[in-house]
């Protein structure tokens, strides 16, 4: 069963290149938001199993952001994505409720799944 | 006195001219030279001619005279001018009497012109010593009741004058001179007018006391400590004086021919109090320069020092107060805002500085205006400490200045670098990350026309960003081509609102000037678009061979905020080159920034 993804980055660019992407590996993409705040009430109407979300976003973090997914339920899997290299933002992510972490330009489907089905 | 005088940076006494120096010494000098003849020619007559008087009473009238003359030059060399031809008017008298008072026997011509000058002048000391003395240390009568007691003094002195010059028919010294007024008088004329006399000099005595109360009441505390010393004697030999004029009264005589040891009591009073006031008073002015050296060198040392204090003590006038002009009056030290200082009855007032605009005006015991040198030295000293002080506070106001200009210079170098930062995460790189999403899918699927064009866009926007941002950072036609092409591409980029006009070439200047002439111009023009609603922004250029000045006017709605971090920064930029902004901008009025920037 394909993935239904809810995408979450303040990028409007990225994000279309990213659906292009997902939807090439099959993975169905049931909505998008810029925000923290989009993000929280897309994943209440859309239900998604899987949150690809921006850490940095205008209103909040992405860690908090997962926070609240996971206590949803079911809590959908979160994967944390960031412009950012991996070591400057790693000690901020220590403890978050993720499946894990990819660097944007790591951002291929298979990376994607390893973390999601893992 | 209404101005407070103005106290010169220079001695006080080098500011008289030389005719008005010869106008007021010269007077006291010839009194001196007169009193000085007169005494000679007078001991020589005593001497040289038979008197009544034992050698004890020459002694002591040689030595009250001499005392007295030490007195009057000493006043002189103080450059107590008024008061020096008080006591030296004094002591031509006691000259011109000296001899007659011993009661010359002889009918040799020069006895007689002696008596005649001595019964003329003798009851004239009465009021000349009362004049002296109310007039003391000013040597100017002040107020109407002290003019009143000594112009009747003087009357009355006139009257007995006359009397005495008269003479009457029962002489108690036959054998003496007889002056060339005499005509002898019946027995009556030499009772009873005396004895009015005497009541008219006792009242007069008891209303120049009082008057001495009220002049010592009315005195400040330094000048009360003037008046002390001469004033006890005074009073003393005053009373003294009062008890003989009684006896004087109830025998009909005059009391200056009264009992000699009496006389001698009065003298000698008198002798002591004036002369010892006068030797308190030099020595005082000299420990007074004194003290303005020492507190000039101990307030440049601690310059948080009182310096009304200081000068109170230095001066010996603990009254003594400083104000300081302000724009709308005076305050204090404190800065406290104070009533203008005026003179008052105790009271004068001295200007420190120029007199179009003082540093301070000091308001001092009256007695100080009797010591000009002091006064002036103490304002010569006020004027470098206060000029000190401000100096003082100006280098510390612009340390501060510039302290804070750099630490906003450097929290607005870290802004500007958390917002390129951030200019560059959310522009280019996110483009950069999209293109590199699109590549990876082009690799998958090379004929999706969509994603290639949209790779395309990227990288054309990518590249915009870019460029725009290099142009923030530091443009390149300003390193390449100078200010003035910089400024045209500025006015390009900001859109047909703003306009450049610039009077001749500017030729190139140090990058330094260049990046703050370029930068704060394109401040000021952003601030204009953003915010002024204006619909037009001229920037104007010229160099001349000391100064690059730039304007930037809008026709905007003005009130624009000098506080705001556009303009201090642009204030910062500005100096950081020496060169100076200065701001117009009245409320719907439009804005003008203008930077001078000096590039000789």
């Amino acid at each position: 069963m394909a993935y239904r993804v809810l995408l979450v980055d303040d990028h409007p660019g990225f994000r279309r290149m990213a659906r292009r992407l997902l939807e090439s590996g099959g993975l169905v993409v049931v909505g998008e938001a810029g925000t923290g705040v989009a993000a929280l009430s897309a994943a209440i109407a859309l239900a998604p199993d899987l949150v690809l979300l921006d850490v940095l976003l205008p209103d909040t973090t992405g860690v908090t952001i997962a926070d609240q997914l996971a206590a949803f339920d079911p809590a959908p899997k979160v994967i944390l994505i960031s412009s950012r290299l991996r070591s400057d933002l790693a000690p901020s992510l220590v403890g978050a409720r993720v499946r894990g972490f990819l660097q944007k330009d790591e951002l291929t489907i298979q990376r994607l799944l390893e973390l999601a089905d893992d | 006195m209404t101005d407070p005088p103005s106290v010169p940076p220079t001695s006080a006494r080098s500011t008289a001219g030389a005719g008005a120096w010869r106008g007021t010494v010269g007077v006291p000098a010839l009194l001196l030279g007169a009193s000085v003849l007169f005494f000679g020619l007078e001991l020589w007559a005593t001497l040289a001619t038979p008197h009544r008087a034992d050698a004890a009473g020459v002694v002591r009238e040689s030595l009250f005279t001499l005392s007295w003359l030490l007195v009057g030059a000493v006043a002189m060399w103080l450059g107590r001018t008024a008061i020096a031809i008080r006591i030296l008017t004094f002591t031509l008298l006691l000259s011109a009497t000296f001899a007659g008072s011993f009661g010359l026997m002889s009918d040799a011509l020069y006895a007689r012109l002696i008596a005649t000058v001595t019964v003329v002048l003798i009851p004239l000391q009465t009021p000349l010593i009362g004049h002296l003395l109310l007039s003391y240390p000013t040597g100017r009568l002040d107020g109407s009741m002290a003019k009143r007691i000594v112009t009747t003094a003087y009357v009355w002195g006139g009257i007995e004058a006359v009397l005495l010059a008269l003479g009457t028919d029962d002489p108690r010294c036959p054998e003496c001179a007889v002056s060339f007024t005499y005509v002898g008088l019946p027995a009556f004329w030499s009772r009873a007018p005396f004895t009015v006399l005497a009541v008219g000099w006792g009242i007069l005595a008891v209303l120049f006391l009082f008057q001495l109360a009220r002049q010592f009441r009315a005195a400040g505390k330094r000048q009360r400590r003037l008046l002390r010393l001469p004033y006890f004697a005074i009073v003393l030999a005053c009373l003294f004086y009062l008890g003989l004029i009684a006896v004087a009264a109830a025998r009909g005589a005059s009391a200056w021919f009264m009992s000699p040891a009496a006389l001698v009591t009065v003298q000698v009073l008198a002798l002591l109090g004036v002369p010892l006031s006068f030797l308190v008073s030099l020595i005082r002015e000299r420990f007074a320069h004194k003290r303005i050296g020492e507190f000039v060198v101990a307030s440049v040392a601690a310059p948080e020092t009182d310096l009304e204090q200081a000068l109170g003590t230095a001066l010996g006038d603990p009254s003594l107060t400083l104000a300081y002009p302000v724009v709308d009056g005076y305050v204090d030290g404190q800065g406290r805002s104070v009533a203008k200082p005026v003179p008052a009855a105790a009271t004068q007032v001295t200007l420190v500085g120029d007199a179009d605009s003082p540093l301070a005006l000091i308001t001092h015991d009256r007695s100080l205006a009797e010591e000009p040198a002091l006064l002036t030295a103490a304002g010569s000293a006020t004027r470098l400490l206060l000029e000190n002080s401000r100096l003082n506070a100006e280098v510390q106001a612009r340390l501060l200045e510039v302290r804070e200009s750099r630490s906003r210079i450097v929290e607005a170098a870290d802004n500007a670098r958390v917002r390129l930062e951030r200019d560059l995460h959310d522009g280019a790189q996110q483009r950069l990350l999209a293109i590199g999403i699109a590549l990876n899918l082009l690799e998958q699927r090379p004929d999706d026309t969509e994603v290639l064009s949209y790779a395309k866009e990227e990288v054309a926007g990518a590249l915009t960003e870019l460029r725009a941002l290099a142009a923030g950072i530091h443009p390149a036609v300003l390193t390449d081509l100078g200010l003035l092409a910089a400024l045209d591409a500025l006015a390009q980029r900001m859109g047909p609102l703003v306009s450049v006009q610039a009077s001749g070439d500017l030729g190139r200047l140090p990058p330094a000037v260049e990046a703050a002439a370029y930068f704060s111009t394109a401040e000021a023009v952003t601030n204009a678009v953003k915010h002024s609603a204006a619909t037009s922004v001229i920037v104007t250029a010229a160099r001349d061979a000391d100064n690059l000045t730039i304007s930037i006017a809008d026709d905007g709605t003005g009130s624009a905020d000098p506080g705001g971090p556009g303009l201090v920064g642009i204030r910062d930029r500005i100096s950081s080159v020496d060169g100076t902004m200065t701001l117009s901008s009245p409320s719907g009025q439009g804005t003008e920034v203008k930077l001078v920037i000096p590039c000789a």
